[in-house]
């Protein structure tokens, strides 16, 4: 059966002629495969922008030296690791909740992607001014809760804690509009069938919206590890990776390389991310859609 | 560094007036005709007005040439946007842009005019022309006025605390610290969310290691000496740590940026703020005449000197179309009319580097006062950055570090030299 349903969806993307794909394919290969080759040869230059000198492989064996580059790894898995979780649980629960009939329903949704919607950088900024120290209406708030005297932003302690909870609340949004796709796509047959047994609304949760929603979650999922493995923009607009190196990432280590003028050495450390995400990303992939139910 | 939308609406606003001035122009009777030029300049609102006060007073000299400004941001966005444009030829004509070890990493011998040989270095102070040379050409003309590293302090504050005259000692500073700590005030105002100015304690204490350790400069250049094991270099570190272990620093210094460091020491928040002179020009005009400049003190009270910054320079690409035109921009930045006129724009900000300089009219900000006091009693010494190409780009962040409190001055110092090692490999030095 998976063999005819295998055939029938070749049989379906053979509808398409390949020249189709032209276009787009055109775009792809100028504005991404070529560059993605070219900074292969000039993470082996040493680059001033005027002119390149071959150094070999110099510019790895020195990025590897950076005595910052091991808590840059260590955050960056945290960043990842923690939003993407926190993206799962967090965007789940807005989609079930906002399936149900609920009063408000399209404004709460709005709501809820409306900060997808708002400029990376702007967001940044906004969360700076309301967390900075004794000024901030947020950090106001927040010192209820005895927050440091040096801010969230400022505290060694707290800076990328903080500066993940901005992005799982401005990446929440994406994550709950694909459940709340999932969701739509399960058949309400399966519903019904529970409802005649009699089961619980969490027994309906439990064993029919989770298992269902395997495709939804593996999307989320991807999706928010490989933007948490290469987050830059809020991270460097909130912190800058500081207090001194406390939030650094992997791409924020890379674009000061690239700030002081070091172009073949930041291509070089680009190169060593590409990997990283590679092998992260490619077997979790294979992985997860292995787990996948089909409807 | 961020451009926020007052300086976007400021450029906006001065290109207005650009191409109002460039209108008005045409109107005129006919005459012969006008050469167009661009200039690159860097963006500090405190800057536009000495820029359109320049571009005024250079138009009526040179009837026949027009100068059309265009600014860029400054910091790292800006050193990237300048390679960018050397590297592509599409460099304005003239661009005033840092000299010392920033100048270095443009390429000059193959990217810019050789000056050399121009009238105008008849005008210029020999001690300027090695920062902006490479070998034996010059590659530029100073532009704008020399700056002093050091701390600024709030005399109301000092005064409040019984502090007579200025420290001449660090040890003296920090009892001096304490006393103000006293009255409630935070005693030194530290600003790490702009992570550059937390390089200031030890870039400004250079005089006294060139001054305990002369032979500092040349064994570092050399791959010799670290500053984690020469010990008049390792004190450069230290500071940071005594003003963060005794908790003289603001309890923000971690967020707070440069701008509230300028306000806090203006209006008496904190006592003491280090930094480079150039921030005078953004002290309110109410406190101008109440707070005050000092170089950076350190051990030996019988010898308290400044370490100096140089003028950035004014330099013209070789892909320039309008050579000659763009030459007598820059002669013009290096002469006594070119520094009058900057005066008239935004004021007297320090001593020039030019023979026939603008003397400094009365009533300056005392900040003003102090430095060119300072730099009259001749006890200065130029910044490391001007005497080597080699300076880390992580040294913000390490400051930043020892300066909060997660390591140690050692540890800082042992962190910066690796950071150092690797920026000249970089720069393909040799011995490195």
């Amino acid at each position: 059966m998976a063999n005819a349903k295998k055939s029938l969806a070749k049989a379906s993307l053979r509808n398409y002629p390949l020249w189709f794909t032209l276009p787009l394919g055109l775009i792809f290969v100028v504005l991404f495969v070529l560059p993605t080759l070219t900074s292969f040869y000039y993470a082996m230059q040493r680059w001033t922008l005027f002119d390149t000198t071959w150094i070999g492989f110099d510019n790895y064996a020195l990025f590897f030296k950076d005595p910052f580059l091991l808590g840059g790894v260590v955050h960056t898995f945290i960043y990842a690791f923690l939003t993407s979780g926190l993206k799962v649980v967090i965007g789940m629960f807005f989609g079930v909740v906002l399936m149900s009939n609920i009063k408000l329903r399209g404004l709460l949704r709005n709501i809820v992607f409306f900060p997808v919607l708002v400029s990376t950088i702007g967001v940044g900024l906004t969360f700076q001014e309301l967390l900075k120290p004794n000024a901030g209406i947020l950090d106001q708030a927040l010192h209820v809760f005895g927050i440091p005297a040096a801010g969230l932003l400022g505290d060694v302690n707290t800076a990328l804690y903080a500066v993940i909870a901005v992005d799982v609340w401005k990446g929440v949004g994406l994550a709950t509009v694909i459940y709340i796709a999932g969701m739509a796509a399960i058949p309400s047959e399966y519903y019904e069938a529970a409802k005649m047994d009699g089961v619980t609304a969490f027994q309906n949760f439990r064993h029919i919206i989770l298992p269902l929603l395997r495709p939804a979650t593996n999307t989320v999922i991807v999706l928010s590890l490989i933007g948490g493995l290469r987050s830059f923009d809020l991270i460097w607009s909130m912190t800058g990776g500081g207090p001194g190196f406390a939030s650094d990432v992997l791409a924020s280590l890379i674009y000061k390389k690239y700030e002081a003028g070091f172009y073949g050495l930041s291509t070089a450390g680009n190169v060593i991310m590409f990997g990283l995400i590679l092998i992260l990303i490619v077997p979790l992939n294979r992985f997860l859609s292995k787990r996948e139910v089909e409807l | 560094m961020r451009i926020n939308p007052l300086k976007r609406g400021i450029f906006t606003a001065a290109v207005c007036v650009a191409s109002l001035a460039a209108t008005a122009a045409v109107g005129m009777p006919a005459q012969a005709a006008t050469t167009t030029i661009t200039w690159l300049a860097d963006n500090t609102p405190a800057n536009l007005p000495i820029y359109n006060a320049q571009i005024a007073a250079f138009q009526k000299a040179n009837p026949t040439i027009k100068v059309k400004l265009t600014t860029r941001p400054g910091g790292a966005d800006g050193d990237n946007l300048v390679k960018t444009k050397l590297a592509t030829g599409s460099m304005e004509d003239v661009f005033t842009y840092n000299s010392g070890a920033l100048l270095v990493a443009l390429n000059p011998a193959k990217t810019l005019v050789d000056l050399t040989k121009e009238k105008f270095q008849a005008n210029v102070y020999d001690s300027f022309k090695p920062a902006v040379a490479v070998g034996k050409k010059v590659y530029g003309a100073p532009y704008g006025t020399a700056m002093g590293g050091g701390i600024y302090y709030n005399t109301s504050v000092f005064k409040k605390a019984g502090i007579t005259g200025t420290p001449k000692t660090w040890a003296e500073l920090m009892t001096d610290a304490k006393a103000i700590k006293a009255l409630g005030i935070d005693p030194i105002c530290e600003t790490f969310g702009d992570s550059w100015t937390a390089q200031l304690l030890v870039l400004a204490d250079f005089y006294n290691v060139h001054a305990s350790d002369p032979s500092f400069v040349a064994d570092y250049g050399a791959n010799k000496a670290k500053y984690a094991y020469t010990p008049a270099a390792l004190k450069s570190f230290q500071r940071l740590e005594d003003v963060n272990k005794a908790g003289y620093a603001n309890a923000d210094a971690n967020t707070a940026k440069f701008p509230d460091g300028v306000a806090r020491v203006s209006s008496g928040k904190c006592g003491m703020y280090p930094m480079l002179t150039f921030a005078t020009s953004s002290i309110p005009a109410e406190n101008q005449q109440e707070v005050g400049f000092m170089a950076q003190p350190g051990d030996n009270a019988k010898n308290v000197g400044l370490t100096t910054w140089m003028p950035g320079g004014a330099y013209i690409p070789k892909s320039t179309k309008h050579l000659d035109a763009a030459k007598k921009l820059v002669a013009f930045f290096a002469s006594k009319a070119g520094t009058d006129a900057a005066v008239k724009g935004g004021g007297y900000q320090g001593p020039y580097v030019t023979v026939d300089q603008s003397a400094a009219p009365a009533g300056v900000p005392l900040a003003t006062a102090n430095l060119s006091a300072l730099i009259k009693a001749g006890k200065t010494y130029p910044a490391l950055e001007f005497l080597s190409p080699i300076k880390g780009p992580n040294l913000p962040g390490i400051t930043v570090q020892v300066g909060s409190g997660q390591v140690s001055a050692k540890a800082g110092a042992a962190l910066y030299d690796q950071d150092v090692v690797a920026q000249a490999q970089q720069l393909g030095l040799s011995g490195w």
